[in-house]
């Protein structure tokens, strides 16, 4: 499992340059603003980009063929995929909270902002995971736009419906709600996952 | 000494193709050759005995084991080169050895690093900046540097200029002295097959022609030259193959089968194939 992390931080090596000069010029833009939400939104994205792209080196160089004739059994290579998006987030966040708190945001909503970002991220990556073990890289972020413009589309419409939906939530709130729906698919999605993945041919 | 390879009667269907009933037996000790034309079956032959694709029916044992994903220790014994390097391209050797040293608990990494001097691969460079034969010798570094008993090779030595691939056959050749280990390999490169291989299997259109000892099959068949109308006096059961030009004909024919007072050469494994694929008419 180390051995599979370490491969996929080692393949995106490269890109994490392009990564780190994005999040420079954008915590330039947060601090002179003061406001570092939009930088936490961000790195949430990026910490999703992480590992999509970790997938997508894999695909290229069909690395799942050889990786299945090594000692390492299906579900193992798939968990691991799910360990980098959690990595990945974390240290996005990570990221995010140090920044915040350097600009003199408040320390407790920020932690609880990063927490928010972290659970939405791991949503967002429970959901597409199993479609690109099924379908490939190339139609799994297909299909995250296609959600994305989906979802923006329903959020218009039900705004112009006029219908008076707005609730009060307090961050924390939405943290815990995020969070736990994050705990509730892990499972789930780990598991359809795992069954996509020993099916698979290659 | 039982058998490295065991393949009952196997057969995989996809739409277009079938691989059909297919048995092979690779005694421990041996090199077994797998010949056949672009789609023949060769690679799905070895993806079939590496369960990266699934059998509709038959039975295939591995070092004596039932080879699947989660049977890990037979894993560590069997080494696998593809037709493409799969190391992810951003990675170097140097990257390479740290990551299998940890997905095997057999990984010897001083052999490893001795493959690499030996092949001269940098240990700095990208993999994506390796010529085709270099991605190929540091796949085969990587299969030869674990507890491998069973060396399979898909395409192993094409892409490789014939220097470096005498030099991998004098490799395999060596991996075969301890008699415990055996190599499957499939090859275009019929002369290489013919130089290290004791089998030789072959296969046409999804089915196995032959599978036999190299010298019994030298032995078995012979070519006959002479005009078209001697060739026809021949028993038409041990004629595989006619090839006719405005000179006269050539027949690979069993050898046992031909009356004295014909003009024969001997047979290479590449005329044993041409003539099966190419010549032999009645038997596709």
């Amino acid at each position: 499992m180390k051995s599979l992390i370490y491969k996929d931080l080692v393949n995106l090596k490269q890109q994490s340059r392009v990564f780190l000069l994005i999040i420079v010029l954008w915590t330039v833009m947060a601090v002179l603003e003061k406001n570092t939400t939009f930088i936490g939104g961000l790195l949430a994205v990026f910490g999703l980009l992480i590992t999509m792209t970790a997938y997508a080196y894999d695909e290229r160089a069909g690395w799942d063929k050889y990786a299945l004739t090594m000692p390492v059994g299906r579900r193992t290579l798939v968990v691991s995929k799910y360990v980098l998006a959690v990595l990945a987030l974390a240290v996005s966040m990570v990221f995010y909270v140090a920044i915040s708190t350097a600009v003199g945001a408040d320390l407790r909503e920020t932690l609880l902002t990063a927490a928010f970002f972290i659970a939405v991220g791991l949503i967002t990556s429970e959901v597409i995971l199993p479609v690109i073990i099924r379908f490939g890289t190339e139609k799994g972020r297909f299909f995250l736009i296609t959600l994305i413009l989906l979802l923006t589309f329903l959020a218009l419409l039900i705004g112009q419906s006029g219908a008076d939906i707005s609730i009060e939530i307090t961050v924390e709130q939405a943290a815990l709600a995020a969070l736990a729906l994050c705990a509730v698919l892990l499972p789930v999605s780990i598991a359809v996952s795992i069954r996509i993945y020993t099916r698979k041919e290659f | 000494m039982g058998n490295a390879l065991e393949i009952k009667d196997v057969t995989k269907r996809y739409p277009g193709f079938t691989l059909g009933h297919l048995n092979l037996e690779l005694p421990s000790g041996c090199i077994m050759g797998l010949i056949g034309e672009n789609g023949a079956g060769k690679s799905t032959t070895i993806k079939l005995i590496l369960d990266l694709v699934r059998k509709d029916s038959g039975q295939i044992r591995v070092l004596g084991e039932q080879y699947t994903a989660e049977n890990l220790k037979l894993k560590e014994e069997v080494g696998v080169v593809m037709d493409e390097c799969n190391f992810p391209e951003c990675m170097n050797a140097g990257e390479v050895g740290r990551m299998l040293k940890g997905c095997y608990r057999t990984w010897d990494a001083e052999k490893f690093a001795v493959f690499c001097r030996q092949f001269g691969l940098s240990e700095h460079k990208c993999i994506k900046d390796y010529s085709r034969g270099m991605k190929t010798k540091l796949s085969i570094a990587a299969a030869l540097s674990h507890g491998s008993r069973l060396l399979i090779l898909d395409e192993a030595t094409s892409g490789l200029d014939p220097v470096v691939r005498d030099e991998i056959l004098d490799i395999f050749l060596d991996f075969i002295q301890d008699e415990n280990n055996s190599v499957l390999i499939s090859s275009h490169i019929l002369s290489d097959l013919e130089k290290i291989c004791d089998y030789i299997a072959f296969l046409h259109q999804g089915r196995l022609v032959f599978c036999d000892e190299k010298s019994a099959l030298l032995e078995k068949y012979v070519i006959v030259k002479g005009s078209q109308q001697e060739l026809s006096c021949l028993s038409p059961e041990a004629v595989k193959g006619i090839r006719t030009s405005s000179f006269g004909a050539e027949a690979l024919v069993l050898k046992d089968s031909v009356p004295g007072g014909y003009v024969t050469d001997p047979a290479s494994i590449e005329d044993i194939m041409l003539y099966h694929v190419k010549y032999g008419g009645k038997r596709s």
